[in-house]
């Protein structure tokens, strides 16, 4: 009995989440972010490239207008509300807080940048990565936490949702 | 060369970081990134695929010929269907039984793939996957078959392994014999968007809709698996993931739907006097010339054909030649435009093919405008890279599938968006992926469809090859059309993430199968043509490699011998550094040193060691004890100067000259003349930080103003793959060196590219400052009120 009512509360809460359809496609749905420190300006840049087509229906089916002109100042805030609901970030344990830069297009990508200060330690790094999952099913969604010269990459795809976390244990 | 006096000009000391993964030799850090893949990783070539890369004199394929009578069940969304199959053994065994892909099974709730679904999360379940989930509940699918008999009426034994069923034959099928048979079938449609199938239904049912419905009909019979050289009986399950391939042969196909219906298919139409009107065979006569897309049916007559309805049904007849697969769309709903692509057959293919466009009155107008235009591109530049379009008919379909090919027919999805009050919009976005779905699905109707690959096998080999391709297209449509997805820079991020796999992996076992089949693939062709081979020699080897291995089955090796041996370049390192490795392009600068020829002239070279001498710093405590007026001995009392007092270890000597002057006149008229001239020679030293070898690109910029660009092929790096050094003869003064300065070798970090180094700022300050309204502002300029002339801010500090 327990087990249904967890389920359940589960089920209801992945709904609300994830209430789009799904759309099966051929073409690629993969999406890139990068993490990395910046000494110049003493912060943490997230960068988001996801295909501009795919972000246009996931921004449609997450409620905003069919005719919002892209990159125009209510597109930008759909675009802000969209990744910040669907991309958690941990770094030492705690969760930081992002400041939203903006968003551009190039070519075939989207890019939406967040930025936050430099966390002291930086030597263990959890992502939530669930952008554009709930339109497309088979997204797979990759994820460089840079440290220095090293990458560490998380992974999220069909199978292997949820929190992922890469070390870097000399840093 | 005699001796050399080296004079550090800048030394630049980086970090290397170099990730070797590739094979090495020896217990020492050499790796061999040159060594063959001939026998190593490659198979044995023999008289089937041999090592030049072309069908070889003993290859051969199977050919399976169908005859199928098939019915929609409009009402219960319900296919049937019956059909003769003549299999034809070429290969040079006797074969006591068959395997057939049902592919249709995946739908069962016992089907593998069903099974072995996994959560995403264990606190969340997507909305989709549960709609999935209820739907199989009370749905579903795979194939009912009904019986399997011979030519002589007699059941044939079967056996059902999840997606594959096996004919057991009841004579043994020699080497160039032929058997024939009859399967009868059943299956329930999917709903494409609930279920996620590659077709199926969907139905128009929102309020101002009438519910009509498009069938897309695909992987709906029994179709032969292939039986290879290289595999025998293909036996991988149907999971979803991975396509097919299948074995070519004629195909007569009778389609009945309700009479109401338009229907794409493979192949010509066979009987358009029994399901078109005059006025709908006319405008199909006039498609043929004309300059544009001609209706067929027009938004109007597609509109009145939704409100009307009927009870009878129309049998449709087609027939494909040489194919190796098929599949159809029908609905009530369909638009139909043509045009007739006029091209150069060259006698074996069709002089001209029939691009053709089928969708609802919801896509307009952009499929109207673009779907067909975009297949006649597609074949164009397609074409000009592998062989004429050999099939008489090209068509996009419009339906609930993202993008889908089969033989001459292809399912996209892009669509309009019309809001309550009717207003019909279209994104961006949406134009984009519509050309570029259409250019791409088209694309595979030469690969794989007619360049036979193994797609359950190798991915890369349909999806990689026809993404480059595809780019191409794009690149082709209009100047600076928005496409990046092939351009170095955009692999970057994927070649240097830590857990990636290498393309030569099966593809089933892939985990980011986008940008490791589809965008890797695509970029290292793009380098490939622009960058390694140049164009002519790769359009050449590549339309050569499609040539070859048309309507036959090619596997990786074949395309890579090709490569090679038609380029006459030796290619194993670039297949081994983007094909079988993980590792990545990053070249960095780790010193210039300025070196300068030894004239041997004492009256030059002793100079130079002076002017050098004097260069360096005075002795602090000379200087104090000058500065302070303490006097030296010798000037206190002069009597102690002598010669050498007067005259440095540098000043020229009589026994220098007559030395000099014996090793001028040994010396052969050039080498006088190089002694004289004054060169200098750069030696510039670089690593291979990413692993992977790859020429090195330079920009060279000089004090004079003038430029050179120089293309060091990747064999710099046979002797050591780790770093290396290479000199430059000039007798200009090099003020500035760049890698790869047209970022086409997907070099992963630049912050080393440069010398003398630049401050490189990062994607999101770049962004930062692209931000500002005020650019005056920060380009320190103003202007006056009466002017618009701009000059130099002003300094707090000269108010």
């Amino acid at each position: 009995m327990t087990g249904f009512r967890a389920l359940a509360i589960g089920l209801a809460a992945g709904l609300a989440l994830a209430a789009a359809p799904s759309a099966w496609a051929h073409r690629i749905h993969s999406a890139l972010t990068e993490v990395r420190p910046n000494e110049n300006t003493g912060e943490l840049e997230i960068a988001h490239r996801v295909f501009f087509h795919d972000l246009e229906v996931a921004l449609i089916e997450s409620g905003m207008d069919d005719d919002t002109p892209p990159l125009g100042e209510i597109w930008l805030a759909a675009a802000e509300t969209y990744a910040r609901d669907r991309f958690d970030i941990g770094v030492a344990g705690a969760t930081l807080q992002l400041d939203y830069v903006g968003a551009e297009v190039d070519g075939q990508f989207a890019w939406i940048y967040f930025v936050a200060p430099m966390p002291d330690e930086y030597d263990r790094v959890s992502i939530d990565n669930r952008l554009l999952i709930e339109a497309f099913p088979d997204q797979a969604n990759m994820t460089n936490v840079i440290c220095g010269d090293v990458v560490r990459t998380i992974l999220q795809i069909p199978g292997r949702r949820g929190t992922g976390t890469v070390d870097f244990p000399d840093r | 060369m005699r001796h050399l006096l080296l004079a550090a000009m800048a030394m630049m000391t980086i970090s290397a970081t170099a990730e070797a993964q590739t094979i090495r030799q020896t217990v020492s850090d050499y790796r061999d990134a040159f060594r063959q893949l001939e026998n190593e990783d490659w198979p044995t070539p023999n008289e089937i695929r041999p090592a030049h890369g072309a069908p070889g004199p003993e290859y051969w394929q199977q050919q399976v010929d169908y005859w199928i009578d098939v019915r929609l069940d409009e009402d219960a969304k319900r296919i049937s269907g019956i059909a003769e199959i003549t299999y034809h053994n070429n290969s040079p065994f006797a074969l006591d039984y068959l395997w057939f892909l049902m592919d249709q099974n995946r739908f069962r709730r016992d089907s593998w793939d069903n099974l072995t679904r996994t959560v995403t999360s264990t606190d969340q379940i997507s909305s989709g996957a549960a709609r999935r989930m209820m739907r199989m509940q009370e749905w579903e699918g795979g194939f009912d078959v009904g019986t399997v008999t011979d030519s002589e009426g007699r059941a044939l034994e079967t056996r059902l392994v999840d997606t594959l069923m096996r004919i057991d034959l009841p004579e043994v099928l020699q080497p160039g014999e032929e058997v024939s048979f009859t399967i009868s079938w059943e299956y329930n449609l999917p709903e494409e968007n609930v279920v996620g199938a590659r077709a199926g239904y969907e139905c128009f049912e929102e309020e101002t809709e009438n519910g009509d419905c498009i069938y897309l009909v695909a992987q709906w019979f029994p179709r032969a698996a292939a039986f290879t050289d290289y595999e025998g009986w293909h036996n991988l399950p149907f999971l979803g993931s991975g396509e097919f391939t299948l074995e070519f042969g004629n195909y007569e196909v009778a389609i009945t739907v309700p009479a109401d219906f338009i229907v794409s298919a493979t192949g010509e139409l066979q009987n358009p006097e029994n399901v078109l009107t005059q006025a709908q065979r006319d405008r199909l006569e006039q498609a043929m010339t004309s300059e544009e897309p001609v209706f067929v049916v027009t938004r109007e007559e597609a509109l009145a054909n939704e409100r009307e309805g009927t009870d009878e049904t129309a049998t449709w007849q087609f027939r494909a030649e040489n194919v190796r697969d098929f599949a159809w769309a029908g609905s009530r709903k369909f638009i139909w435009d043509a045009l007739g692509v006029q091209q150069d057959g060259e006698g074996e293919y069709p002089d001209t093919v029939l691009a053709m466009s089928f969708y609802p009155n919801e896509n307009e107008p952009i499929w109207s405008a673009y779907s067909t235009r975009v297949i006649e591109h597609t074949l164009d530049v397609y074409s000009s890279f592998s062989f004429p379009y050999p099939y008489p008919t090209a068509q996009s379909v419009s339906g609930p599938v993202g993008g889908m090919e089969y033989p001459m027919i292809t399912f996209n999805g892009p669509r309009t968006v019309r809001d309550e009050d009717g207003n019909i919009t279209y994104s961006r976005g949406t134009k984009r992926f519509l050309i570029g779905v259409v250019a791409h699905e088209i694309g595979h109707i030469y690969f794989p469809m007619t360049v036979n690959s193994d797609e359950r096998q190798w991915t890369w080999m349909d999806e990689g090859i026809n993404s480059f391709l595809d780019f191409m297209t794009q690149r082709l449509w209009e100047e600076d059309y928005p496409t990046n997805e092939a351009e170095p820079d955009s692999i970057i991020g994927y070649m240097t993430s830590s857990n990636q796999q290498p393309i030569m992996t099966q593809s089933d076992a892939v985990t980011a199968l986008g940008p490791n089949a589809y965008s890797k693939p695509a970029t290292a062709l793009v380098i490939l043509r622009e960058t390694i081979l140049g164009r002519e020699l790769f359009d050449e080897a590549f339309g050569t490699y499609a040539r070859r291995w048309r309507f036959k089955r090619p596997t990786p090796y074949d395309f890579f011998r090709t490569m090679e041996e038609v380029s006459g370049h030796d290619l194993d390192w670039f297949w081994r550094g983007w094909f079988y490795s993980t590792e990545h392009v990053d070249i960095g600068l780790e010193s210039i040193v300025l070196a300068q020829v030894d004239t041997g002239n004492p009256e030059i070279e002793n100079a130079l060691a002076r002017e050098e001498e004097d260069a360096l710093p005075e002795s602090l405590t000379q200087r104090n004890n000058r500065e302070a007026g303490i006097q030296t001995y010798a000037q206190r009392n002069p009597e102690v100067v002598d010669f050498y007092s007067l005259n440095d270890e540098h000043i020229v000597t009589n026994a220098q000259r007559r030395t000099y002057e014996r090793y001028l006149e040994g010396l052969e008229d050039w080498e006088r003349e190089f002694l004289e001239s004054g060169t200098n020679i750069y030696l510039m030293t670089f690593r291979n930080d990413g692993g992977v070898v790859m020429p090195i690109i330079l920009d060279l910029s000089f004090s004079d103003g003038t430029t050179e660009h120089v293309r060091i092929p990747a064999q710099i790096w046979r002797r050591n793959a780790n770093e290396v050094t290479w000199q430059y003869a000039t007798d200009r003064e090099l003020v500035r060196l760049e890698i790869d300065p047209l970022h086409e070798i997907a070099d992963a970090d630049r912050s080393d590219n440069v010398f003398p180094p630049e401050i490189r700022r990062s994607r999101i300050e770049l962004y930062r400052s692209s931000q500002s309204t005020n650019m005056m502002q920060d380009m320190d300029l103003t202007v006056s009120n009466d002017s618009l002339d701009t000059r130099p801010e002003r300094g707090g500090d000269d108010e």
